[in-house]
């Protein structure tokens, strides 16, 4: 396919409003992309995917901190009852 | 545009500063030793091609106005003012550090790192199955070096991604909820204690208030773990000095103080509790970004939906005729500005100063206007081949254009 013709079906698809459809078709047709266009593809998806790991990796920060936490009230607890 | 280095030379001699040559890694923090990407001015203006990436790509980026000044006074040979010369050593500084940490970025974007990248996401592990890891880790390293130098907002956005999930294992997500699950067990807190509210059909029914109630409870987790720190003022009174013996002998402070611990226990289980229901999860990420410093600004001239691209394709539109009419709205307008109401009666060098530098000037916000536009992996293949298919260069601009 030449570029113009790329760009016509992504914007059908596009316009269509089926993003499998327009992610299969970018895939299926990637070697056919301008080097930098390739480049951009692959880094945006990238990009993506750095978004959903950023957010695993805050909750598992979050649950690292949360159990800490409670260790330490634990800690803190045995120690006041001891005491009584 | 080619200009002597020699004017820089001697100045940078003497502003070579004993300064540290090593800074942290930008993902891993480890130490990196950036004293072979340090370059001088000099350096940079005696390499064509150095000085076009230092200078009308990063320098660009940061401030177009004031760059397009300098390139201006260099290509003239005038001296900088003040402003401009502190605009340019900053720059420098700012430009061997994205350099060094460019490279470190470059080095780990190995083959291998490819199929660890691809393992994560089936779209990239497509891609690597056609053009095979070394192909893949070229075209990640040419395009992460487009960011560095002209767009070092999402470059920095990317690093900061990649430090924050550096050695963060994922894919173990039930092994974690079960691991979280027997901390609640273990210290007492019941699965149905907290967040019965984010049910769905119950008290929250919309996103938005689930997302406001991850909010609240998080500023109150966030208040729970800071009391909890060693240095806190309550673990400070608790063991640290002379009033936690006070504390302990005193039974109306102690019931104080198991009250708090209570309360503060309640708080962080309700939210180790809503890190286990997928919903409450998002919920938190979403009010974790949104309050946090990873933040991300809402980005002018994001392209995120069709009308989006829409808009960009009227504004910015590469095609010779699309162009053509741009340049044509444009003429009146900038003839206005230089208060010139009939080039004909401009003298005939005046006339060409004065179009040549129109045409100049018309191309140059033509091909800055399309760097502007940011796009997310859907729309960034649709942007990238609009724009490849038209002029790419201010000469390939200027040649659609006529007086």
């Amino acid at each position: 396919m030449t570029r113009n013709e790329l760009l016509q079906e992504m914007e059908r698809l596009v316009v269509a409003g089926d993003q499998k459809a327009y992610e299969e078709f970018v895939l299926a047709h990637f070697t056919e992309f301008p080097e930098e266009v390739q480049g951009k593809i692959l880094v945006g998806f990238y990009s993506e995917t750095l978004d959903k790991q950023e957010g695993s990796a805050m909750i598992a920060q979050i649950r690292q901190q949360g159990v800490e936490a409670l260790e330490k009230i634990e800690q803190i607890q045995a120690a006041i009852e001891k005491k009584e | 545009m080619s200009m002597d280095g020699g004017m820089y030379r001697m100045r940078d001699a003497h502003k070579r500063m004993k300064r540290s040559e090593e800074t942290a890694h930008p993902v891993t923090d480890e130490e990196m030793d950036v004293s072979e990407h340090e370059r001088t001015l000099g350096d940079i203006m005696q390499n064509k091609k150095e000085q076009d990436k230092f200078l009308n790509r990063f320098c660009s980026d940061e401030d177009p106005a004031m760059t397009q000044q300098i390139t201006t006074a260099l290509e003239s040979n005038t001296l900088l003012n003040p402003d401009q010369d502190k605009f340019l050593s900053k720059m420098l500084g700012r430009y061997n550090l994205r350099t060094a940490e460019l490279e470190q970025i470059r080095e780990m974007l190995t083959p291998e790192e490819m199929m660890r990248i691809g393992e994560n996401d089936p779209r990239i592990q497509r891609v690597i199955d056609k053009i095979g890891p070394e192909k893949a880790a070229e075209l990640f390293g040419k395009e992460f070096e487009e960011l560095a130098l002209s767009d070092g907002r999402q470059f920095n956005k990317l690093v900061k991604q990649m430090r924050q999930v550096h050695g963060v294992e994922s894919g173990v997500g039930q092994e974690l909820d079960e691991y979280v699950r027997q901390q609640l067990t273990q210290f007492g807190i019941r699965e149905e204690s907290y967040w019965e509210a984010t049910k769905t059909g119950m008290t929250v029914e919309t996103e938005n208030n689930l997302r406001r109630l991850a909010r609240e409870n998080l500023t109150i987790f966030g208040s729970a773990i800071e009391s909890l720190k060693d240095r806190s003022p309550f673990m400070r009174a608790m063991f640290g000095d002379s009033r936690s013996i006070h504390l302990m002998k005193n039974f109306e402070n102690q019931t104080e103080v198991l009250q708090s611990l209570d309360k503060y226990r309640k708080a962080i289980g309700r939210v180790l509790q809503g890190t286990l229901t997928p919903e409450v999860n998002m919920a938190i990420q979403k009010a974790m970004l949104e309050g946090g410093e990873v933040r991300e600004k809402k980005i002018e001239n994001n392209v995120t939906s069709l009308q989006d691209y829409q808009g960009v394709k009227n504004d910015a539109n590469p095609d010779p005729d699309a162009t053509k009419a741009r340049w044509e709205k444009y003429k009146p307008q900038e003839l206005a500005r230089r208060k010139i109401k009939n080039l004909g009666s401009l003298s005939a060098v005046d006339r060409g100063r004065v179009e040549d530098e129109m045409k100049t000037d018309f191309a140059n916000k033509e091909l800055e206007r399309r760097k502007g536009y940011r796009a997310g992996a859907a729309f960034a293949a649709l942007l990238g081949l609009l724009f490849a298919t038209g002029p790419q260069t201010e000469d390939e601009v200027k040649n659609l254009l006529t007086f």
